[in-house]
């Protein structure tokens, strides 16, 4: 895997904190490392998004932050994708901005399978039952060819 | 695993594909004391590499366990130039097929499904009825571990599911409310997949990440039991085996087997008295095409010039709802929480035919949140900071956790223009010529479509949604592959028999979707199971008299 000098780590939190702020309790990209470990493993991750990433970074290097990604979203809109891919990915597996927005991961929750669900205690699966059968039978046409 | 017994030199049988067609039709016919061999293209997953319980889960998906094999390009994927098709194929290459990334939706196909022509004047009928593959259908939900809720007004009468409903959360309860207001049809959500533990199946823990791989081993898929427990009766399954050609015998007019790449690059050679196709609806054809002889110039069994034609893609479409309340919008299964057949059957007043399944789905994780992340966002005079920064935020906290959705599926009539061919350039990894998919989605499915997706929007808006978003036929979409070889009782309008059966060759059959002649609006692993169960049954019946090389 490449190596990324300190300097362009540097860069990248820039426009990271651009893309994702912080925000009332939302933390900023950079509050939570997405320029660092949190960028290893995004991209250790999503190798395919290596080179347009980098792009975009060197893209919007000595530019104003601004000005310099609404230029990458038209002209090199790959590479804009694989800087906010590996942006919000990386943002999204810390424990800081999960907790924030309150996912705690595809978590397996548990459940009873023989607890009555509300939708037959409240009548509205009956309503359907008591609607009939909606589809179109075909028996008749067996009956046709005899 | 696999048995470790040398494959005989000739099978009786030799299934290409180990899906879930290729993998009942192995059950069958091994349990019925014939000599089995099954060759697939990919190898065995392992359910704890798979990402739905790691923080990486929604990242991973972008790549690696995307469902196109052109966006994996994995050495065991082939690739397929899309290039002219209006919907990206997906699949996947492994032990257990595409099952082991599909959702476990349980939809069969209705009775109108097989009667098409007789009912609303297109397409065609097929050779047997709902009412014909109904006890087969039974049969294969008890192998499956089926979870659901019996009663469905939407079909006819039928027995029992296995194991209990899951639950429906908070998604499926909003959604259901909706169509409860106003009037419609709905049903708790049958899955592929137990809510206890049952035959060796973990129960469901609503990760909602089935069409990743089920972390759990929960969700059905071939390779989890059912081809350990036939190699403990002699099946033998061969993985990494790449099928180049069917071998064609001119003097005796039989298949007698197949060439094959191994992993290590080697071609072999298996023989079989009886070959079965299960390779999929692109992968199928590809093969029949690649196995040219002087008898078949234009593909094995491809005297009607229908191989490779009458590709059916589900039109898909995705209308989600965003409400006030927290729903764990995250949570599974996913899986169907709960479907509709409300509009299902045609109704011509509508300004088009056939009609469309909703599958009442989770919306995922936060990367979900918006449908999509990146540049797509921006069109005409947009600029980043309409969609990112404090604006980023204030999108994930307005639609995470708080999106129900309704994942549409359309019936796509046949038209031969849709197609699969053989790319005169493209090539796999073994250097076998790959194919092309040619397919135009029709003004049919457009009207179906957009019909659709404004009776799911009064549904969402019903249910309390304070905002909808509609996105109408996604080109990333091709779950459902269908036609590209099917069976009829004319050989001139048809490749296969109503037994799935060539034609053209009495010992090669076709026993995946490519055999499907219409292709309803339903998921149809359910149908394809069910059908394939009856298909062995006939040529277990019959066995004393079959065809064979």
């Amino acid at each position: 895997m490449p190596t990324y000098s300190d300097a362009f780590r540097s860069h990248y939190a820039a426009l990271a904190d651009f893309l994702i702020p912080a925000y009332e309790n939302k933390p900023s990209a950079s509050s939570v490392g997405v320029h660092l470990d949190m960028m290893d493993e995004a991209l250790r991750i999503r190798p395919d998004q290596e080179e347009g990433f980098r792009r975009a970074v060197e893209f919007c290097e000595g530019r104003e932050v601004s000005e310099a990604l609404n230029a990458l979203a038209k002209e090199d809109p790959a590479a804009f994708t694989a800087l906010t891919t590996i942006t919000t990915g990386g943002y999204m597996m810390t424990d800081e901005a999960r907790q924030a927005v309150g996912y705690p991961g595809q978590d397996a929750a548990p459940y009873d399978p023989t607890e009555t669900p509300e939708y037959v205690t409240n009548g509205m699966l009956q309503r359907v039952i008591d609607r009939g059968p909606i589809f179109r039978d075909t028996r008749h046409l067996n009956k046709q060819r005899g | 695993m696999a048995s470790s017994a040398k494959p005989p030199k000739e099978a009786d049988v030799l299934i290409v594909g180990s899906g879930p067609s290729g993998s009942v039709a192995a059950k069958m016919l091994t349990e019925a004391g014939m000599s089995v061999v099954t060759l697939e293209q990919g190898t065995w997953f392992d359910p704890s590499d798979y990402p739905g319980d790691k923080k990486e889960y929604e990242l991973a998906g972008g790549k690696q366990w995307n469902p196109s094999p052109n966006v994996r390009d994995n050495e065991r994927d082939y690739p397929i130039n899309t290039t002219e098709s209006d919907v990206e194929p997906y699949m996947q290459s492994a032990v257990g097929g595409s099952a082991t990334i599909w959702g476990g939706h349980w939809v069969p196909f209705l009775p109108s499904d097989f009667k098409v022509r007789s009912l609303d004047g297109v397409a065609v009928d097929w050779p047997f009825d709902y009412y014909e593959i109904l006890p087969h259908l039974e049969a294969v939900e008890q192998l499956i571990s089926a979870s659901g809720t019996q009663g469905n007004p939407g079909y006819p009468p039928q027995a029992a599911y296995p194991t209990p409903q899951i639950p429906i959360g908070k998604v499926g309860m909003k959604l259901a409310e909706g169509m409860d207001k106003l009037g419609w049809h709905w049903w708790p959500g049958l899955n592929g997949m137990p809510s206890i533990p049952w035959q060796g199946q973990n129960p469901c823990a609503r990760r909602g990440t089935c069409m990743f791989g089920c972390p759990e081993a929960a969700k059905w898929s071939p390779d989890l039991v059912l081809f350990k427990q036939i190699a403990k009766s002699g099946h033998r399954l061969i993985a990494g085996a790449r099928v180049r050609t069917l071998i064609y015998d001119e003097a005796r007019g039989r298949v007698t087997g197949a060439l094959y790449v191994d992993m290590n690059g080697r071609e072999r050679r298996q023989l079989a008295k009886i070959v079965i196709l299960c390779a999929n609806t692109i992968g199928t054809p590809r093969i029949l095409l690649n196995s040219t002889s002087k008898s078949f110039p234009d593909g094995l069994a491809n005297s009607s010039g229908l191989v490779g034609k009458n590709l059916m893609m589900h039109p898909f479409g995705l209308v989600m709802g965003h409400f006030d309340e927290d729903l764990e919008s995250w949570r599974g299964p996913s899986g169907q929480l709960i479907n509709t057949l409300q509009f299902y059957e045609t109704d011509e007043k509508r300004g088009f035919l056939r009609g469309a399944k909703w599958g009442g789905m989770s919306a995922g994780g936060p990367l979900s949140a918006k449908g999509f992340i990146g540049a797509e966002v921006f069109g005409g005079e947009s600029r980043v900071e309409d969609e990112w920064g404090v604006n980023w935020h204030k999108m994930i906290e307005e639609k995470f956790g708080r999106t129900a959705l309704w994942a549409i599926i359309g019936e796509d009539l046949p038209e031969e223009s849709n197609r699969v061919e053989i790319d005169p350039d493209l090539v796999d990894s073994d250097g076998i010529p790959a194919p092309k998919v040619i397919y135009k989605t029709s003004e049919n499915s457009k009207r179906l479509l957009d019909f659709h997706a404004a009776r799911a929007v009064e549904s969402l808006e019903a249910a309390g949604a304070h905002s909808t978003s509609v996105m109408p036929q996604m080109r990333e979409s091709g779950w459902h592959l269908l036609g590209t070889a099917r069976l009829g009782t004319d050989p001139q309008d048809s490749v296969l028999d109503q037994y799935g059966r060539s034609h053209d060759v009495p010992n090669l059959y076709v026993w995946d979707l490519s055999a499907f002649p219409t292709g309803a609006g339903a998921n149809p692993t359910a149908t394809l199971m069910a059908v394939v169960h009856r298909q062995a049954t006939q040529m277990i019946k019959n066995a004393r008299n079959l065809e064979a090389a």
